[in-house]
Formats: structure tokens, C-alpha cells, sequence
């Protein structure tokens, strides 16, 4: 009676949840599959290829000199960051502490191999609008955040509840598919078995995702009562801010060679990557700079690294050597990163998270189906059953025109040229944003999920085949010519989109066109639920 | 097949309490459950591990709430959860001398 009782409760749990959430959850993971090759997406689009990964591969000197010429350097803090496989780092200048110095400071993308200086709209790409579409960023700071760091949060949620569910069945239920009985097994079996695999991933993801997106939750109540408002030293005590250095407002009489600094290092620190160089107090007297970097993930999974020394004097002021004990704090911030980030093993990773990812968004698809195909029962009333299938029409509509949208999104960026990187992100959001609506609308007014699947499926896997063809048309890098150079950012991202066109064409070719929907007798969703069960 | 309505909760009072219970009253506990530790054992570290165990906790505990049979002693329930940890807190302010080292 009570296991009964609780089955029926978390099932519901289950249902509600999982339909609420099921949209916004799936634009997540579609968009985030895609983010894993973000960087490569990037390269691909400017045809550009980097050499040397993770490090700032530039002589910090001579970008100072050249960013000299614009800024007045002395008294501020500068950073450099190289978050992304790119050729472009972040330059950040704070406004300069002398107050004589009023010219305010700024941030921009430095290329490494031109200097040329850029600001965040004219590097836009596809590959940072998928990014951002993952965590809503396209909805204003900071809705889009919360957004999808509750959605998140409400999908640990729906795992938690899903495994109750099944959790009696749960091995017994994995063995069971039965893709020629009934359309509503097919649903059910697909949901749990992928649902089941997925799970160790979809846990990792909710949890690391909604810490992600929603912290804010998390550490306020420590600011509060712990820290009594502190918020500059609970963020220095979890090691997200470096320690301040105080400018003297007294011209540094020596050169500081900051390029030595890196060179040394490595020398110091094996196959250490330098990602940030943090200057504080520019020129001045207590003028300090900071290396910030890591060792490959192969030689240590969390090996972080961090030295400051002052320029006056040339002495170390603070030291974390990468290959001494990582710290439990250092260690467990680092592991949800990457665990979310996906960036530690390499393409084969990055591949089995895509496809993963990809699982995951069936696994939302199946959901729907089996929600809307458990509604459609004698004793339901007509307007109920009405309504339902329109939400099925309108939630299959948004999710499933993501993929084509996303296929004329790479092409579109691709026949753009790079002359008009500056209206790049305004054509992206035209593109992507207005295809999206008039398709969805489009199948939406067909009210036929078939017809929904089908069409997506075809255009979506006939546009991703034109995605290597423009790819080699635009820049002459043909797929065959990118992999004998092994240019892989290339080669990846076309051989990719032609991977993801043979399985949807392979799904195309059995996809069967279903007689008319049977409206199930109560006996028989007896029937199915009992099989569920 | 969606779930037998016999065993939800049919009134809308006892929905809302529970459904609050689960979200607010989780939160709170969860949040007051980290704190209560951070201020007796090392609060970096407790801190640093509620990014796990945080939303885990606060899933869990949304979940329980609606297992309860009543609304009213779910929040009871909480809130005097709540309250315990809070007051393990205020004890570690106040005479953990290891406090925020």
C-alpha cells in the first residue's frame, strides 16, 4: 500500500517535472553538445588554426608595446586570458590608478599572430552564440542564468524522481526493448534504457550545471552569516579572486622583461601553460605580476599553478607549484569544472559527450511521447485531449526544427564574410532566432508530429551535408585536404556535421509512417502500465 | 497511464504547503544544514563541497516533502530543522574558537 502510494507520487513527480522543464531542457543539451567543440566551431568559422593549445602562445612584451600605442599603460591592472582555444586572448585594462591617467580602460581580443585589436561584437561567432544559447545568456543578465540554472536544478530533480520510479525495475527494465509492439513501448523502453545509461552523465551535468548558473544560491547565505558581508574575502578564501597589490604611485625605475618571466617558468614548472598573466600597478613602484596556469591534464588532473613576483625587486611574493598536493578546495573546484567542460580527454571525450548529449535530447523527446501517448485514453475529455496535443505539437515543433536551424546557422556563417564580422552577431540572431520561430510556427499549424520529425530529420541532414561542401567551396580546406594537413579544428567539425547527416538518414530510412493514432481502452494502458511498472 | 490521483494530494492547500515545504523549506535546511558544519569544521572546505552537496541535499529533500502525508508537519518538521542547525550555527560563532580560520 505505502510502496504503492509512493510509486504513484514520485511518478507524478516524475511527469510534472519532466513536461515543465522538457523545452528548455533540450535547447540545453542540444545547445551544449555543441558547445564541446566551441573553440573548434570558432576556427572553423575564421578559417583559422592555432598551434600551441591552452597556453598564450604570444611574447607578452611586445603586445604591451603594441598596446602602448593606444593606452596610456602606466598604473593600471592588465590581464591577459586565454580561456579558448583561439588565436585571440582577452586583454582587460582596468582605469589606471594615477589619477592623472584619464583615458578609462577597456577590453578587447588580441590576435596573436597580427595584434590586431578587436572588441566582443566583432569577434562574434556561432560557436560562442551555441555557447551561450546552452546557459539562455541571449536572455538579459541575469534571467537567462537563472533560467537555465533552476531548470537545471528542477532536472537533478526529475533524475532523482525517475530513478525512483524504476529503481525496482531498473535492470530487468534495461534489457527490455520491444521497438515492434506497440508505439507507446517503443517510447517507454527508449526512455528508461537511454534514460538509464545517460544517467551518470545527466547527473554530473544537473548538479555541475545548476552550481554553474546558480551559486549565487549557495554563497549568499555564507556571505550573510558567515562572512558578515565580506564578499571580497569569502570569494579570496575559495580562491576565485588573486590578492590585491597597492600601487605606490612612484615610476619603477628597471624594464621588466614580463616575457622572461614566462619563458622561465616553464623551465622551473614541466610543460606548465601559462593561461593568464595578471599585471598589477603597471609601471609603478608596486608593480606585481602573476602567472596563472596548469599542467596537462595527462600529467595531473588538477595541477594548478600560480606565481607572483614584484617587479621592483624580482622576488616571489606568492607561489602555488602545480606538481606539490592539489588542495581538497583546488581539487573539487577543479573536477566540477571539467567535469561540466568535458575538456580533459581529448576529441574521443568531446565525441562521447556530444553523443551523449545528443542521447540525452532523446531521452526529453521520448518523455513527451509517452506523456502525450498516456493522455490519449477513451474516458479523457475531448477539449483535455485537444489541448494536450497541442502542447505535444508546440513542444516537438521547438525542439525538433533546432537541428536544421542549427545546420543553415553553420552555413549562413560560413558564406559570411569575414568583412562583415562586425554585423556578424546581428545576422546570426536574425538567422538563427527568426528561422527558429517561423519553423516552429510552421509545424505547429501542420499539427502532425510525423510530419514534424520527418521534415526536420531531412532538412537538417541535408543542410549538414552542405556544411562540409560550402566549408571547401568558401576556403578551398576540402575535408580529404584538412585531415592530410591535420588541420583538426577543420577536419572535425565537417566530418561532425557529416556524421550527425548519416544518422539522421539512417533514422530516415526506417522511420515508418505510423497507421492512425489508436486511442487506448482502459484496459489496455492497464496493460501498458503494467508493463511499465 | 499518468499516475492513480487516488494517492496525490487533492487539497489545493496541502499542495501548496508541500510544494513550498519541499522548495523553501528544503533550501533552508540544506543551506542552514552547511552552515551549521562550516562553523565548526573547516569552512573552505565545507563550502567548496556544498557545490555538490548543496543542490544534491536540496533535490532530496524536495523530493521527501512530498512523501509527507501532511503539508503542516512537513514545514513543521523543516522549520524546526532549520532552526536546530541554525542555533549548532550560532553556537559555532559564538564559542568555536576555530571559527573562520
Amino acid at each position: 500500500m505505502m510502496e504503492k502510494r509512493s510509486y504513484n507520487i514520485f511518478f507524478d513527480l516524475h511527469t510534472v517535472s519532466g513536461i515543465v522543464i522538457s523545452v528548455l531542457l533540450y535547447v540545453i543539451f542540444f545547445a551544449g553538445s555543441f558547445s564541446f567543440f566551441r573553440d573548434e566551431i570558432v576556427n572553423w568559422e575564421r578559417n583559422e588554426t592555432v598551434t600551441v593549445r591552452k597556453a598564450i602562445d604570444a611574447d607578452v612584451d611586445i603586445v604591451l608595446d603594441s598596446i602602448a600605442k593606444k593606452y596610456a599603460l602606466f598604473g593600471r591592472d592588465i590581464t591577459f586570458r586565454r580561456n579558448y582555444d583561439e588565436r585571440r586572448v582577452m586583454v582587460n585594462l582596468s582605469n589606471s590608478k594615477d589619477t592623472t591617467v584619464t583615458q578609462a580602460g577597456d577590453f578587447f581580443y588580441l590576435d596573436t599572430k597580427t595584434f590586431k585589436t578587436t572588441g566582443y561584437e566583432d569577434s562574434y561567432t556561432l560557436g560562442e552564440f551555441l555557447y551561450r544559447l546552452h546557459f539562455f545568456a541571449q536572455i538579459p543578465y541575469p534571467a537567462g542564468y537563472y533560467l537555465s540554472g533552476f531548470t537545471a536544478l528542477f532536472f537533478f530533480f526529475a533524475i532523482l524522481t525517475g530513478i525512483l520510479v524504476h529503481w525496482k525495475k531498473i535492470i530487468s527494465n534495461f534489457y527490455t526493448f520491444r521497438p515492434w509492439a506497440k508505439l507507446k513501448t517503443v517510447w517507454t523502453d527508449a526512455h528508461t534504457a537511454l534514460g538509464t545509461i545517460g544517467l551518470p552523465f545527466q547527473v554530473v551535468y544537473a548538479v555541475t550545471g545548476a552550481f554553474l548558473m546558480i551559486n549565487i544560491v549557495l554563497v549568499a547565505p555564507n556571505v550573510l552569516v558567515l562572512y558578515q558581508g565580506d564578499q571580497q574575502k569569502i570569494y579570496e578564501d575559495l580562491g576565485y579572486e588573486h590578492a590585491s597589490h597597492p600601487f605606490e604611485n612612484k615610476k619603477l625605475r628597471q624594464v621588466v622583461k614580463v616575457n622572461d618571466l614566462v619563458v622561465d617558468i616553464k623551465k622551473k614548472w614541466r610543460d606548465f601553460d601559462v593561461t593568464e598573466i595578471e599585471i598589477n600597478n603597471y609601471g609603478d613602484e608596486g608593480m606585481h605580476i602573476t602567472l596563472v596556469g596548469e599542467v596537462p591534464n595527462a600529467a595531473k588532473f588538477t595541477g594548478l599553478g600560480e606565481i607572483t613576483y614584484k617587479a621592483a625587486t624580482g622576488e616571489i611574493v606568492g607561489e602555488q607549484d602545480p606538481y606539490a598536493p592539489t588542495s581538497y578546495r583546488d581539487g573539487v573546484k577543479n573536477s566540477l569544472y571539467r567535469l561540466h567542460f568535458g575538456d580533459y580527454g581529448g576529441y574521443g571525450l568531446k565525441f562521447i559527450s556530444f553523443v551523449l548529449g545528443l542521447l540525452s535530447c532523446f531521452v526529453i523527446i521520448s518523455g513527451i511521447l509517452i506523456w502525450l501517448e498516456a493522455r490519449n485514453k477513451k474516458h479523457i475529455p475531448e477539449k483535455r485531449k485537444r489541448f494536450n496535443n497541442t502542447v505535444g505539437h508546440i513542444y516537438l515543433a521547438i525542439c525538433l526544427t533546432l537541428y536544421p536551424v542549427t545546420a543553415l546557422s553553420f552555413i549562413v556563417t560560413k558564406l559570411v564574410p569575414r568583412a562583415l564580422d562586425p554585423s556578424r552577431q546581428t545576422i546570426l540572431y536574425s538567422v538563427f532566432f527568426l528561422s527558429w520561430l517561423a519553423l516552429s510556427v510552421f509545424f505547429w499549424w501542420r499539427k502532425n508530429n510525423y510530419l514534424t520529425n520527418k521534415y526536420t530529420l531531412l532538412a537538417g541532414s541535408v543542410l549538414g551535408v552542405l556544411i562540409p561542401v560550402v566549408n571547401g567551396a568558401v576556403t578551398g580546406n576540402w575535408i580529404w585536404l584538412s585531415l592530410a594537413a591535420r588541420q583538426s579544428d577543420f577536419f572535425v567539425i565537417d566530418a561532425l556535421w557529416l556524421m550527425i547527416s548519416l544518422a539522421a538518414f539512417y533514422t530516415l530510412y526506417h522511420l515508418k509512417k505510423p497507421a492512425a493514432m489508436p486511442v487506448l481502452s482502459e484496459d489496455d494502458s492497464e496493460a501498458v502500465l503494467s508493463d511499465f511498472r | 497511464m499518468p499516475a492513480n490521483p487516488k494517492y496525490l494530494t487533492a487539497s489545493p492547500w496541502q499542495r501548496a504547503g508541500k510544494i513550498t515545504a519541499g522548495i523553501l523549506g528544503g533550501y533552508f535546511v540544506t543551506m542552514s544544514l552547511h552552515l551549521a558544519m562550516a562553523s565548526w569544521m573547516n569552512h573552505v572546505n565545507v563550502i567548496i563541497t556544498s557545490a555538490f552537496t548543496g543542490f544534491i541535499v536540496w533535490g532530496a529533500l524536495m523530493v521527501v516533502a512530498f512523501l509527507a502525508r501532511s503539508g503542516w508537519k512537513i514545514w513543521l518538521l523543516y522549520a524546526g530543522l532549520t532552526a536546530l542547525f541554525s542555533l549548532i550555527t550560532w553556537l559555532g560563532k559564538s564559542y568555536n574558537p576555530q571559527f573562520l580560520q
